[in-house]
Order: structure tokens, then sequence, then C-alpha cells
């Protein structure tokens, strides 16, 4: 059976009794990062993320983990990985499995890719849910793509700080008042009940100016509602507010606001900045700046 | 969307769609499968799908893939039960200081978390971040290196 000791070879073994570090062990009791993973994407069923939610409340390092796991770019699959997937899926898909793809014949044999496509998938095939649409009024064209854009609430993140210090059993002192304040205004927004959401995060934000989280939170929640001004509003002051790490979330959120608001030049300069960064919200960007570009065909007038 | 344009919306978007995959699985082989799927369910639906409705519309039927996957791994495996336990009292193998140095960059102290904080080996550590084995190792190595150096100069000018 593989134990992390068989991957620790001879040199990093030197290395870390250097630094004095003893060999790996996965800690007990906490949550894999795989799954940390899956939960920074909402990737888990909703008990599994309570699960991940209470655990994350009492361990720091699993906090700390999470943070730089939200940060962190995973890379694009490499051309082999695309061809291969291609290989898989194109029989299925009655499409030749031989292709020329930036100037390189990918030979793929059909033999080959008849024995991949035998491989068993693990889903069931099902029908997809259809991206989440705000009801609203017809749109002119242009702007019909951000209908179309997956807008999903933010994950909540809290300074979990004094959370964490009031949840750890060895300890006396309870959170600071506005931590509380902020978690509390929070759990509407948990439950998708954005209109009281909004309500409570801006009672918190009277009281807490600087709280970048208020602000935010409280923005996307009136983008769930589709009360575009408010939430841009809200989501540029969260943005002047907003630590390195959340700048770019907070950019994101702010140009689908302004798009909503039929404010394409104001929207652009985030909606590219998303596309070039290799971020989880790069292919919307690009997709939504793609048809931006499209040229439209006439329309009628009456 | 019609059947011609199929392989130009697999070449455009599978690339980050694997990654995606990846990233709410971190599996390769899993990930490539519900990438797949998600690409054969598109073809299907391809008569009634836009093309202004991509790339959300596959991400969104990767994350729901993603998400039938944990629940039948939940099923199989429940998750540990952490809710109300204390943190492991165990000191943290891993100097939180080191982790700070300055020339490390995100690849390093990603590794060096997951590692020595985490337990991970280095097979498991390039399935969460997509990684390659060998790069792992490599980060591994480096920040190891860069931590010893800085240890020993430490070390120099604490001597009195």
């Amino acid at each position: 059976m593989k134990t992390p000791d068989n991957h620790w070879d001879e040199q990093e073994r030197r290395l870390a009794a250097e630094l004095g570090l003893r060999p790996p062990r996965p800690r007990p009791g906490c949550i894999r990062p795989d799954r940390l993973m899956a939960f920074s994407e909402r990737a888990l069923d909703e008990p599994a993320q309570r699960e991940v939610e209470e655990h994350l409340a009492t361990c720091p390092e699993c906090a700390s983990l999470l943070t730089q796991l939200r940060e962190w770019e995973t890379p694009a699959a490499t051309a082999e990985e695309v061809a291969a997937v291609w290989a898989r899926i194109a029989p299925r898909a009655h499409q030749p499995a031989r292709v020329a793809w930036r100037g390189r014949m990918w030979w793929l044999a059909a033999a080959a890719a008849a024995g991949l496509a035998a491989i068993p998938l693990l889903m069931a095939p099902a029908p997809p849910e259809a991206p989440r649409m705000v009801g609203r009024a017809p749109s002119p064209p242009a702007i019909r793509v951000v209908e179309m854009s997956m807008t999903e609430p933010a994950p909540v993140r809290l300074p979990l700080d004094g959370l964490l210090v009031w949840r750890n059993h060895r300890a006396a002192a309870a959170p600071p008042p506005e931590t509380l304040e902020l978690a509390a205004a929070l759990e509407p927004y948990r439950k998708g009940d954005f209109a009281a959401a909004a309500e409570r995060l801006a009672a918190v934000s009277a009281s807490q100016p600087d709280s970048y989280e208020a602000l935010f939170y409280r923005g996307v929640s009136l983008l769930m509602l589709d009360r575009a001004p408010e939430a841009a509003a809200s989501l540029a002051q969260a943005q002047a507010l907003a630590p390195d790490s959340q700048k770019r979330e907070a950019a994101w959120y702010l140009a689908l606001a302004q798009l909503r608001e039929h404010k394409v030049a104001a929207a652009r300069p985030a909606l590219e900045a998303a596309c070039q960064s290799g971020s989880r919200f790069a292919p919307t960007a690009c997709g939504i700046l793609r048809h931006l570009a499209a040229p439209r065909a006439p329309t009628s007038t009456r | 969307m019609n059947a011609g344009e199929f392989e130009s919306v697999y070449r455009e978007y599978a690339p980050a769609l694997i990654g995606y995959a990846r990233r709410c699985v971190g599996r390769f082989d899993v990930a490539e499968e519900i990438a797949g799927e998600a690409f054969l369910e598109l073809y299907r639906n391809r008569e009634s799908i836009r093309r202004e409705q991509l790339p959300a519309w596959l991400f969104t039927v990767v994350r729901n893939r993603a998400i039938d996957y944990w629940r039948r791994q939940r099923r199989e495996a429940p998750l540990p039960s952490a809710a109300g336990e204390l943190p492991d009292p165990a000191p943290a193998p891993m100097d939180e200081g080191l982790l700070n140095h300055p020339e490390l960059n995100q690849a390093h102290r990603l590794c060096l978390t997951l590692r020595y904080v985490h337990g991970m080996s280095r097979e498991e550590i390039a399935e969460v971040t997509g990684l390659r084995e060998a790069q792992v190792k490599g980060y591994l190595r480096y920040a190891l290196e860069l931590l010893r150096k800085a240890l020993a100069v430490r070390k120099d000018e604490d001597r009195p």
C-alpha cells in the first residue's frame, strides 16, 4: 500500500531533515484538499457543502488552504490531453477521429478511438440544467448574452479569525460583535433569500462602512435580484475596499452588473482582464466579449 | 449550433473546461470523463443550444456532473465527521513562518502546504493542483533548498 513515505525520496528526506520536518502525514479529521477544491467551486452537494463549512469554522489550517486553493490557477489541459478526450468522444459525436489542429495532424486510429470510447462513463446521461437566468424585460440583442451568462452567487468567505477563536473550545473570548453581525446577515444569503440578505447587509454596511464583505455580498444579492444599478453601486464600493485576493472577483461581479445596466463600455476593461487572466471567470468573459464583437443582423423596425 | 461547428466549439473550450473539471473533482481521469460527457451532451442538444450560451452551459454541466460524482463518493466513503471535533492538537509539522519566505511563489507555497501541512503524496498534489508530478517534485525541491539556505543564514545571524 502506498504511503507518503514511499514518495519521500532521499533528496527530499535529507532536506526535510535539515529543516526539522517530519514525514508528511494526512491530518486526521480534516477535509481532503481535493474536496476543499471542489467546495471552492461549489461542486459538492448541499449536505457536503455544509459539513465543509462547519469544519472550516474550527480548522485554521483548512481555512488557510482553502484561500490558497481559491487563488490557485489550475492549468488548462494540454494539447495532448485535449486530443485524448476528443478521441474518446468523436465516435459518439459522429465526428472524424483524425483532426488537424494548429497545423499538426493528430492521427487517432479508429480502433484505438473505439477502444477509448468503450471505457464506461461515470455519469448516466441526464438533461443538463439551464444556466440560471433572472427574469427581465426583453433587452437589446447585444446584451442578451448577459442573460445567458452564468451569474452564480459568490461563495461566502468570512474573516474567520473571530469565529475560529470563539468556536475553538480552548479559547474563551467571543468573536468581535461586528463579525457576528456580518455572519448573521449572511445566513439568508447562504439560503438563497437574496431579498432578505440585501436588506440585512445594507444594515451591516450602515454600521460597518469599511466592511468589504457587507458591500460585496449585498451587491451580489442585488445582482441576483436583477436590481442592477443598486448592485453596481454596492459592488463599486466593494471593489475599492477589496483586499488583493478578492479584487478579481469584485471586478467580475461589478462587470456583470454594468452589463445588466447596458453599460458595455464600463464593463469592457474588467471583462478583458478576466478573459486574459486564466481565472475561472475567463471562459465566460471571453464568451461575452466574443458575442459583443460579433456583427449584428439589422433588426426590423415597426 | 450545427454539427459542423461542434469541433470548433470543442477546440475553443476544451482546454479550459477540462481544467475546470479538474478543480471540481481533483482527479485527472474523472475530470476528462466528465468534460467529455459535457461535450457529448452539447452535441446531443446542439439544435437547441445557441453559441452565445457557451461556455456557461458547458461549465454548468461539468459542475452538475461533479456534484453527482461527489455524492456517489459520499455514499461509498462518507466524509470524516468533523462537526464538533476539536482541531488536531498536534503542532503543525511546518513552521508557518517558513511558508511566508518572500522568494517562495504561489506554487511553492501550495506544494509545501499540501505536502507538509496536509500530508499529501506528490501524486496527490499533482491531481489536486493540475501540475505534473515532476513539476511538484521540482517545486518542493526548490522550496526546501531555499528554506534550508534561509535557515542556515538565520542561524549564522543568531550566533553571538
